[in-house]
């Protein structure tokens, strides 16, 4: 046998995003979110047309809508592709095989990040591909809006795969690390961001809150205060503004991802 | 040189102390069996070496490179097999070691013949294209030995490579290490499985309670025990006078006799054996069918060494 080639570090993290790739389609998880962002979609273009109820007369107030569900398939996707990543090599003890291989587990992590990263976005890019199809026949066009609405989709999963990378380390199970960051975006954030907002505070920082600007960026609105007269009560309905959300999607990607890789190479294979 | 060194090698669980300022050094080419009592720190002195855990403090080297600074480079030429081995169970064989064949760097063209080869060492050839989810704990297990025998490593690392397995699996295992040996490899290899150790290593380290109790040769071993034991098969039963005869030759000191077998209390060297067996066949003129060093000799060294460190 000839003596074995020393890879390099982008070699070697291509072969993990091969192989993890090969797991997602295996374990036929792939196709589950491409159905259910099929559906969604679906959902959306035929209602309208069936029950005879009209499009809007602007394409970016129909996109809006539309794409009100990305933060939604985000979630599904970014928990189903990840939370397994890191806690199964522990729970089904396949790093017992895995880990003592020449290759960092920064490098096996970052493979298994990029993998996950791209099954996420052909979820997500088949839902757009849905909707740009549906403003092309129902609007003849689509409006240049819906590009910078995608990119703040990827920075948008990019957060959702850092917290459950994060979990997936943390946690033993995986079906814990990816039910955790299920309900954590579902529940726990969306309801303190709404308890944040309650005190007149604009919840900029917190993780999904610039999720909002998937459709703020397609169909701008204006921070609204609503006050009743007589009594002290006031509604806020805040809307995450450029570059503030970027910058707190990208800090939190980074920094889940970078905490991640340090909880993973602390983590013992007991 | 040494393939695998470990110095002040110690481990903490919480308020366990799971391995004892542990020094070893393997020289390259040895096959070295660690053998110890259940939590003894076998596969804790594994895992370590393995880049699976961190020390709580002291060194461990492999091939001359830090195991925990530098875990890729010092196990880039080491074949690891830990405790039973688990596999993605949407994978084949074939996949398998694709995918842990190219992570290492094995050419595409060397790739799929050293698959072929390592799944007909272990029998696993026939299911090379089956999903792993489907597999027994024993084939899983031959599938961890082909997995580290896969890139032709000069050093093995096993941790109970026969667990799980029929007495058939367990004797093509140990012809697989035997085979390693041969070949000049250096193979550390945990076993519970004395036989095992005493088949196919030549120095035994005995480690309990974390702490290393002796390692040396598996010879000097037995003769500083003063352990061995020969079995003699006869064609018939000895008679009364030649049993007190052979009771006073050199080195013996106490013999045995049951129906056709004698067990011989030895304490001489192989030497010395060859002599005994000469003085049984010619002086004696005892028809000896078979004469072979017992088995036990290890495991009363075994069983002295654990009593002494309790």
């Amino acid at each position: 046998m000839q003596k074995a080639e020393e890879l390099s570090s982008f070699r070697q993290i291509g072969i993990v995003v091969r192989y993890e790739l090969l797991k997602h389609l295996r374990r036929k998880r792939i196709y589950a979110v491409l159905i259910i962002a099929a559906l969604i979609g679906a959902l959306q273009l035929f209602v309208p047309v069936i029950y005879n109820l009209g499009f809007p007369t602007q394409a970016t107030v129909w996109a809006s809508g539309f794409f009100s569900f990305t933060s939604f398939l985000v979630i599904i996707v970014g928990t189903f592709f990840a939370g397994d990543a890191i806690a199964s090599e522990f729970e089904l003890r396949t790093g017992y095989v895995i880990f003592p291989n020449p290759i960092s587990r920064l490098l096996l992590m970052l493979g298994k990040f990029a993998a996950a990263l791209f099954s996420a976005l052909l979820a997500i890019g088949f839902y757009y591909a849905i909707g740009v199809g549906g403003l092309l026949g129902i609007y003849g066009f689509v409006p240049l809006e819906i590009a910078a609405s995608f990119a703040y989709a990827v920075l948008a999963i990019c957060v959702v795969l850092g917290f459950t990378f994060l979990f997936s380390s943390l946690i033993r199970g995986s079906m814990g690390a990816t039910l955790l960051s299920f309900f954590m975006f579902l529940l726990i954030l969306s309801t303190l961001r709404q308890v944040i907002a309650l005190t007149g505070t604009e919840p900029w920082f917190m993780p999904d809150y610039p999720f909002g600007s998937i459709i703020q960026v397609i169909n701008p609105q204006q921070d609204i205060v609503q006050e009743f007269p007589g009594s002290p009560i006031k509604i806020y309905s805040f809307y995450p503004k450029f570059p503030i959300d970027f910058a707190v999607l990208a800090s939190y990607s980074v920094a889940t991802l970078a905490l991640s890789m340090w909880v993973f190479r602390k983590k013992e294979m007991a | 040189m040494e393939a695998i060194v470990t110095k002040g090698l110690t481990k903490y669980y919480g308020n366990i102390l799971a391995l004892n300022e542990l020094d070893l050094k393997i020289e390259k080419g040895r096959c070295v069996g660690f053998l110890g009592p259940n939590g003894a720190g076998k596969t804790t002195t594994i895992k370590i070496l393995c880049n699976l855990i961190q020390p709580t403090k002291g060194e461990a080297y492999v091939n001359g490179h830090d195991a925990v600074k530098e875990p890729a480079k010092a196990l880039r030429n080491v074949g690891a097999m830990v405790e039973t081995p688990e596999f993605y169970s949407y994978l084949t064989p074939l996949e398998m070691l694709s995918y842990l064949g190219r992570l290492r760097g094995i050419g595409e063209a060397d790739l799929k013949a050293r698959i072929d080869k390592v799944l007909e060492i272990v029998k696993l050839s026939e299911w090379a294209g089956t999903r792993i989810g489907k597999f027994s704990r024993g084939m899983k297990q031959r599938l961890g030995i082909a997995q580290a025998l896969l890139h032709d490593p000069p050093v093995m690392i096993l941790d109970e490579p026969s667990l799980g397995l029929d007495p058939r699996g367990m004797y093509e295992i140990r012809e697989i290490i035997k085979a390693a040996v041969k070949e000049g490899k250096t193979v550390f290899l945990a076993s519970h499985m004395l036989r095992e150790i005493q088949e196919v290593a030549d120095s035994v380290a005995l480690i309990n309670k974390g702490k290393l109790l002796a390692y040396d040769r598996l010879e000097k071993l037995e003769n500083f025990f003063r352990a061995n034991k020969i079995h003699v098969q006869l064609l018939q039963p000895i008679a009364q006078g030649k049993l007190a005869k052979l009771e006073k030759l050199d080195h013996v000191k106490a013999v045995t006799a049951e129906e056709k077998c004698l067990t011989v209390s030895f304490d001489g060297n192989e030497t010395e054996q060859a002599r005994l067996l000469t003085s049984l066949v010619k002086d004696l003129e005892v028809p000896v069918v078979s004469f072979k060093p017992s088995l036990e000799a290890l495991e009363e060294i075994y069983l002295q060494l654990i009593k002494e460190g309790n």
